[in-house]
């Protein structure tokens, strides 16, 4: 591509359209002396033959000819997109306003009078060549640039595509891998159960080495999957409020049969007037529980892994988390590669397996994603510190947007409690806590994404667990909601097949833009704070099924 | 001493194996379905107390399954458990919401495996 039009290597192509053969000559030898390169049309169709055929740089046309005339040759060329940009000059014979204003609005460029002046004819024709060659230049570049984005796209297209491939493979290839690791699994087991008859000592050892391998499988399998979630952005990160006595307990209980084998002792270090993480318990939970689990993998047996989580000094928003160990520690060197993918310690550990390197890239990606950091500080020999960030949770963070952005008018707002409770005794552990997955999603479900806020915060104890909503409505539409919540309840079997009972009820809260007056700042705060009371200090009159 | 007869509909005849076995220590009656079809028609004739169903099946997947279960007035009131190797990050909620009353992920663990059964038939309370 030329850098430049001044640098266009051929003389511009100037077509004279005249009827007369001698003015056509004489137009001829004034451009070629000017090192034009000159071409002749002797009529109308011909020169729109010419044009079709060779595009020239300028035409010069007379108006006056048989046939088709000067000015219907202009409309035909202008309104040519492939031709519409070369330049015509007009020639006439009146030398009046008339028939300049039609050459003109014929679309002609310019236009010049007979007799002509030789000097003027090569000014304007050298004008009009300039002019076009920056025309045809940009229109390069721009051709170019939309080339070139239309390229990019396409690139981007693909490498999605790539990345859906991956995924697709990557799930099915998970999922082919699980079912005979499924057999395996389940005949191991029945070996170890005693099943087959009773094994000895000898024996059930080497099966206990099958199993620990089986489960390295397994999660490996699980890594594989969560990174591929997390580059095709299929893994969502649910944001709440998260109390993180109990997540630490769970973390650490997760990991307490595998550190008491090793004789390593899991310690925790919580104060016990630490805020509420903003954050998803799950996503927390899983980094918690990889950090646990490599600091048990590199501690010698008899060394001590300590959880600790405290507010942050510098900004008490955030809440820094710690897993120390005593292990054998890392070379400072490599504490930033560590987050990476794939990376994997290379040097003597006394780990005993290497995994597939991706669990601290998985943490890096959670903890990101839930507004936090993460980093590591080591001494050799000296243990390991592996450290996080996450944010306190508040319900300022949380309804602010709503109150700025206008969706909520500040009339009435109410805070709607749904509680839902086990009709017999509750079912322990992951059943009821699938239960209660199931019941937020029907509450979700009832609501109007728009105007209807479900808050992260859920209260549960033996009963049952609470859910709440910060609605905006008055007292009847508030009302309205509470008895759609309890239709679309009375309509769905399989949470009356899972025993749940619904309580629905609500409570209106103050209006809160009359109390502050006009600071948006001030009634996010003080919206907060009302709902926080409510919350804390709702106790509901527990009745049974509605 | 019996817990109960359970139906397992799975399409691996080794993973039926291994589930007969357990199943049997722990003194729970099987019955076996290997596709979507003889699901219901399995069903129909066992009347279990509980089904485990798989969702990567022959002739329509377990959700078709499911479907047919739920809208039916006598089988509808079976509790099932999803035991599948599909991820159940993308299936979990579909299959609770579907009438499940619990995902399991291939490969499971059996004693978590055989508490759930057990919570789901002592809350289940039809029998």
């Amino acid at each position: 591509m030329n850098l430049s039009p001044e640098l266009a290597d051929r003389p511009a192509r100037i077509l004279i359209v005249d009827d007369e053969r001698n003015n056509r000559q004489l137009l001829e030898l004034m451009l070629a002396a000017e090192g034009f390169q000159p071409l002749s049309a002797a009529s109308g169709e011909e020169a729109l033959a010419l044009v079709a055929q060779q595009p020239p740089d300028v035409i010069l046309l007379d108006v006056m000819m048989p046939g088709i005339d000067g000015y219907r040759v202009a409309v035909k060329i202008k309104g040519n997109l492939a031709t519409k940009n070369i330049p015509i000059i007009m020639v006439t014979a009146l030398n009046n306003r008339d028939a300049k204003m039609q050459a003109l609005s014929a679309g002609a460029e310019d236009f010049l009078t007979k007799p002509i002046d030789r000097a003027e004819l090569c000014m304007r024709v050298r004008n009009l060549a300039r002019l076009k060659a920056y025309g045809d230049f940009y229109e390069q570049q721009t051709g170019a640039l939309t080339e070139q984005a239309t390229l990019q796209s396409a690139l981007e297209e693909s490498r999605k595509e790539q990345l859906r491939f991956k995924d697709d493979f990557l799930s099915h290839v998970s999922h082919e891998l699980r079912s005979p690791l499924t057999a395996i699994k389940q005949f191991t087991r029945i070996l170890l159960g005693g099943l087959a008859g009773e094994l000895n000592e000898e024996q059930r050892e080497y099966q206990q080495i099958v199993l620990k391998n089986i489960q390295q499988l397994q999660s490996m399998i699980d890594d594989l999957l969560e990174v591929t979630r997390l580059e095709t952005g299929k893994l969502t990160v649910e944001l709440g409020s998260v109390t993180l006595s109990d997540a630490v307990t769970d973390a650490i209980n997760t990991l307490a049969e595998t550190a008491r084998a090793k004789g390593i002792t899991l310690s925790r270090d919580l104060p016990t007037d630490l805020p509420s993480a903003h954050a998803d318990r799950t996503r927390l939970l899983q980094v918690l529980i990889i950090l646990l689990d490599n600091a048990v993998k590199f501690t010698p047996r008899g060394g001590t892994v300590r959880v600790r989580v405290q507010l942050l000094q510098e900004n008490h928003h955030f809440l820094l988390f710690e897993v120390c160990d005593t292990g054998c520690g890392v070379n400072p060197d490599v504490a930033e590669r560590l987050f990476e993918r794939l990376y994997q310690v290379s040097e003597h550990t006394q780990a005993s397996r290497k995994g597939l390197g991706l669990g601290l890239y998985i943490c890096k990606q959670l903890v990101t994603r839930q507004g936090g950091h993460i980093w590591m500080t080591s001494e050799p020999q000296n243990g390991s510190t592996f450290s996080f960030t996450l944010p306190v949770f508040s319900l300022d963070r949380l309804i602010a947007p709503l109150i700025k952005d206008g969706r909520w008018p500040a009339d009435s707002v109410a805070l709607l409690t749904v509680h839902f409770g086990f009709r017999g005794a509750p079912p322990p552990g992951a059943l009821a806590a699938q239960r209660m997955q199931h019941a937020r999603t029907f509450v979700e479900r009832c609501l109007l994404p728009d105007l209807d806020l479900l808050l992260p915060v859920s209260r549960s104890n033996a009963q049952g667990e609470d859910f709440f909503v910060a609605v905006f409505a008055d007292d009847h539409g508030t009302s309205v909601l509470a008895n759609r919540i309890r239709g679309q309840f009375e309509r769905s079997l399989s949470l009356k097949q899972a025993d749940l009972t619904l309580t629905v009820f609500y409570r209106m809260l103050t209006p809160f833009a009359r109390e502050v007056g006009s600071s948006i700042d001030r009634a996010v705060a003080s919206m907060a704070a009302q709902l926080e009371r409510a919350i804390q200090f709702q106790t509901l009159p527990w009745t049974s099924s509605p | 001493m019996n817990n109960g007869k359970l139906l397992i509909v799975e399409d691996d005849a080794d993973v039926r194996l291994g589930y007969k076995i357990l199943f049997k220590a722990n003194y729970y009656d099987t019955c076996f379905a290997e596709d979507a079809v003889s699901a219901i028609s399995v069903a129909r004739k066992e009347r279990p107390h509980l089904i485990l169903l798989d969702l990567g099946l022959p002739a329509g997947d377990g959700f078709v399954v499911l479907e047919r279960l739920e809208t039916n007035t006598d089988l509808g009131k079976i509790p099932v458990i999803v035991v599948s190797a599909r991820d159940h990050h993308a299936n979990e909620a579909r299959a609770l919401q579907a009438g499940a009353r619990a995902y399991v992920q291939k490969p499971w663990d059996d004693d978590a495996l055989l508490d759930l059964i057990h919570q789901v038939l002592d809350g289940g309370g039809n029998f």
